[in-house]
C-alpha cells in the first residue's frame, strides 16, 4: 500500500511540477511581488489532488474539479487574461496527463497485457511499474514542453483559444473516460481510449505551436505598423516645422528691410533709434544653428527649443553640407529619436549634469554622427531599456539602427562612466551607388 | 601634467576658463599648468612644441583664431584645438584643420567637462607611438600613425608605411595584438590589420585608403569593423 501512496505523491508532485514550469512561460505579469506567487499554483495544485485523491471517494470525477480550480487559482496569481490562464491549464493537462499517459500505459500493455491493475487493500491501483514508467516520461515530455515554450512571449487571442479548447475537449472527455474505468470501475481502461487522446494531445500542441507562429508574425506586423506610423508623424511634424520656418524667414527678411530703410532715410532720431532697436531684437533670429541642410537645420532647432525647455545645456555642431545622400525621413530617424532619446536620459539627472552634445560632419568619405549625453545607469549597452514598455521602448534605437544599415553603415551605442554616447557612420558612397 | 594655453582678447574669460578648467583638473586628478596669450600673433610667437591643449577665442584684433589655427597646423598636428565662440559669430568651418572643437560661450562646467573627457580619451599625449623592427633590409622605426595596413604573408607579416612595405618577423598574432591596443587600428579580414585613420571609403568588400590603395574586409568580419570606424571617427569629430 505504502508504494503506491508514495508512487502517487511523487506522481502528484512532478505534476505540480509540471504546472509550475508551464505557468512560469506562459503567464507574464505576475499580481503578486512576492516570490512565492509563482510557487502558490503548484503547491495548492499537489495539496488539493493528494486530498481528493486519498481523502474522498471522487474517482474520476476530480479531474473536472481540478481544471476548474486551477485556472480559478492561476487567475488569483496572475493578470494574464482567462483565455492565456485556461491555455496554461490545458497545456498542463495535455503534457503532464495525456501525453504521459498515453505512452506509459502503451508501454503497460505492451508488457503486462492485461494485468495493469492490482488491487491493494480494497481499491485498485494501476501497477506501480507503470507509475514508475510514468514519473520518468512526464519528467521527459516537460524538458521537451520547457524548451518548445521557455520564449514564449505572446498574448493568446480569444480565437485561438477556443480552437485549442475544443480539441482539448475532446481529449479531455476520452482521458476522463479511461480514469473512470480505472479508478471508479477497477478495470484497465481500453488502450485505444489513452492512445486517442495522445494522438489529440499531439494535435493539441501543433496547433499550439502553429498559433504561436502566427501570434509571432501578427506582432511583427504590428510592430511595423506602428514603426512605420510613428516615423511618417514625425517626418510631417518636421516638414510642417519646415514651412513656417520658411515663412517667417520671408517676413523677418522683409521687415529687416523695411527697418533699415526707416533707418537710413528722413525721419526723427526717435523713429530712427526705435527702428534701430527693433531691428537688433530680431537680429536673435538669426542666430539659429545652420548645418548645411534645411531640413536637418529645423530638427536642430526643434530640438535645441525642447531641451531648452527642459534646462538642458544642448550644442550641436553639425557640418553637413555637401551630404544629401540621407533622405529626410531617415535624417529625421537618426538626428530625431537620437536627440529624443537624450533628452529623455538626460530630464532624470540634475540640472548641473543635463547635458548633450551632437556632432556630425563628413569625414573621409564618410557621414559621421555623434550624440553623447549624461545618463543614469538606465539604458544597457545594446540599447534596449529596462522598461516595463519594452515593445515601443529601445524602438527609437533599433530604428536608427536599421536607417543607417540601409546605407551599409553602422550605429553604435556604448555606456559607461555615467555616459551615454550613440556613434553613427554612413559611407557615403551608398549615395552614388544610388544617383 | 598638461600644458594648456588659453588665447583670448578678454582678460576675464581668460580667468573664468582657467577657474572651469582647475576644477576640472581637479575632478580627474590631473595637473594643468596655463599659458595665457592675448592675441593669434602672441601665441604663434611664443608656440611651444609641447603645448597640449589650445582654447582660442576666433574673434581677435590682429589674428584671429581661425588664421591662427590654420598656421599652428601647419607645424603641428597632435595639438588640441577647442574655438571658444558664441552663436552669433559662429563660423562653422567643419573640420578642415583636422580634430577642432567648438566651446560656446557663455561657457558652462557641465559641456566643458563632456568636452575634455572626448579630447582625453583619444589624446595620447605628445609622445607618439611608434613601432621598431629590424629584417635583412636594415632597422626601421614606424611610427604608428604612419603605418597605413599590415598584411600576412607567408609566415610573417608585410607592412605598410611611408610610401614603402617591410616584412616584420613576427606573424600575425603578434602584430595584431600589438597594433589593436592602438585605438586607430582594426582587424577587417584574417590577413589585414588596417589604420582607421587612413580609411577613406567603404566600397562593399574593400576598404580604400586615402592612397588609392584597397584593403579587403571579409564579410565575417564587415559588421564589427564598420561599427570600428563608427565608433573611431565618432571620437575624431
Amino acid at each position: 500500500m505504502w508504494v503506491y501512496q508514495t508512487l502517487d505523491i511523487l506522481s502528484t508532485i512532478t505534476e505540480g511540477f509540471c504546472l509550475y514550469v508551464i505557468s512560469r512561460c506562459l503567464c507574464k505579469e505576475p499580481r503578486f511581488q512576492s516570490i512565492i506567487n509563482k510557487f502558490i499554483p503548484m503547491i495548492a495544485y499537489i495539496v488539493l489532488t493528494y486530498a481528493m485523491t486519498w481523502l474522498t471517494e471522487l474517482g474520476a470525477w476530480k479531474v473536472p474539479l481540478i481544471f476548474v480550480f486551477s485556472v480559478a487559482i492561476l487567475k488569483i496569481c496572475y493578470k494574464d487574461s482567462l483565455c492565456q490562464g485556461i491555455t496554461v491549464i490545458e497545456m498542463f493537462f495535455v503534457s503532464a496527463v495525456y501525453l504521459t499517459e498515453s505512452i506509459c500505459f502503451s508501454v503497460g500493455n505492451w508488457v503486462y497485457g492485461n494485468e495493469q491493475i492490482a488491487l491493494v487493500d480494497g481499491q485498485s491501483f494501476t501497477r506501480w511499474e507503470i507509475y514508475a514508467i510514468g514519473l520518468a516520461v512526464r519528467l521527459f515530455v516537460i524538458g521537451v514542453f520547457y524548451l518548445l515554450l521557455k520564449n514564449f512571449k505572446y498574448k493568446m487571442q480569444i480565437k485561438d483559444s477556443i480552437i485549442l479548447s475544443a480539441i482539448f475537449l475532446i481529449a479531455f472527455v476520452i482521458s476522463f473516460l479511461a480514469a473512470f474505468s480505472i479508478l471508479n470501475l477497477g478495470k484497465a481502461a481500453d488502450l485505444t481510449l489513452f492512445i486517442s487522446s495522445g494522438i489529440l494531445s499531439a494535435i493539441f500542441m501543433i496547433i499550439f505551436v502553429y498559433t504561436k507562429n502566427l501570434l509571432y508574425l501578427r506582432e511583427q506586423e504590428q510592430r511595423n505598423k506602428v514603426r512605420i506610423a510613428q516615423l511618417q508623424q514625425q517626418y510631417a511634424y518636421y516638414q510642417d516645422k519646415q514651412k513656417d520656418e520658411e515663412r517667417i524667414r520671408s517676413i523677418y527678411h522683409d521687415m529687416k528691410n523695411h527697418l533699415l530703410v526707416l533707418e537710413g532715410s528722413q525721419g526723427t532720431e526717435a523713429t530712427r533709434q526705435m527702428a534701430q532697436e527693433l531691428r537688433s531684437q530680431i537680429a536673435d533670429y538669426e542666430n539659429y544653428i545652420h548645418t548645411g541642410n534645411d531640413f536637418l537645420d529645423i530638427i536642430i532647432k526643434d530640438k535645441a527649443e525642447k531641451a531648452r525647455e527642459k534646462q538642458i545645456d544642448f550644442s550641436a555642431f553639425i557640418d553637413f553640407s555637401g551630404v544629401n545622400f540621407i533622405e529626410p525621413l531617415d535624417i529625421s530617424t537618426l538626428f530625431g529619436n537620437g536627440i529624443d532619446n537624450a533628452i529623455e536620459a538626460s530630464e532624470k539627472l540634475p540640472e548641473e549634469q543635463r547635458v548633450i552634445l551632437v556632432k556630425a560632419g563628413k569625414v573621409q568619405d564618410f557621414a559621421s554622427i555623434l550624440i553623447e549625453n549624461n545618463c543614469a545607469d538606465e539604458l544597457h549597452a545594446d540599447g534596449h531599456t529596462t522598461k516595463a514598455d519594452k515593445f515601443l521602448h529601445g524602438y527609437g534605437i533599433s530604428n536608427m539602427k536599421k536607417a543607417a544599415e540601409k546605407y551599409g553603415g553602422s550605429c553604435t551605442t556604448t555606456q559607461e562612466n555615467g555616459k551615454f554616447t550613440l556613434k553613427i557612420l554612413l559611407p557615403l558612397s551608398a549615395g552614388k551607388a544610388v544617383d | 601634467m598638461f600644458n594648456i594655453v588659453i588665447c583670448d582678447d578678454e582678460n576675464a574669460l581668460i580667468v573664468e576658463l582657467k577657474d572651469l578648467l582647475s576644477r576640472y583638473a581637479a575632478d580627474t586628478g590631473r595637473e594643468f599648468c596655463f599659458f595665457e596669450f592675448h592675441d593669434g600673433i602672441e601665441l604663434l610667437e611664443n608656440y611651444q612644441p609641447d603645448f597640449d591643449l589650445i582654447f582660442m577665442d576666433i574673434k581677435m584684433e590682429k589674428l584671429n583664431g581661425l588664421k591662427t589655427a590654420e598656421e599652428i597646423r601647419k607645424t603641428d598636428s597632435t595639438v588640441g584645438l577647442f574655438f571658444l565662440t558664441s552663436l552669433s559669430q559662429y563660423v562653422w568651418k567643419g573640420y578642415e584643420y583636422g580634430a577642432i572643437n567648438y566651446l560656446l560661450k557663455p561657457m558652462k562646467y557641465g559641456r566643458l567637462k563632456m568636452e575634455l573627457d572626448r579630447f582625453f580619451s583619444r589624446y595620447q599625449g605628445r609622445e607618439e607611438g611608434y613601432l621598431s623592427f629590424s629584417n635583412d633590409n636594415g632597422k626601421y622605426k614606424v611610427l604608428y600613425k604612419n603605418l597605413r595596413y599590415a598584411e600576412t604573408q607567408k609566415r610573417n607579416v608585410l607592412l605598410h608605411f611611408d610610401g614603402q612595405e617591410q616584412v616584420i618577423y613576427k606573424n600575425m598574432k603578434e602584430i595584431a595584438s600589438l597594433l589593436e591596443a592602438q585605438r586607430q587600428f582594426a582587424r577587417c579580414h584574417a590577413s589585414f590589420i588596417v589604420n582607421m585613420a587612413y580609411v577613406k571609403s567603404v566600397e562593399n568588400l574593400e576598404a580604400v585608403l586615402t592612397t588609392g590603395e584597397r584593403v579587403p574586409i571579409s564579410q565575417p568580419k564587415r559588421k564589427e569593423f564598420m561599427a570600428k570606424l563608427a565608433d573611431f571617427w565618432g571620437d575624431m569629430l
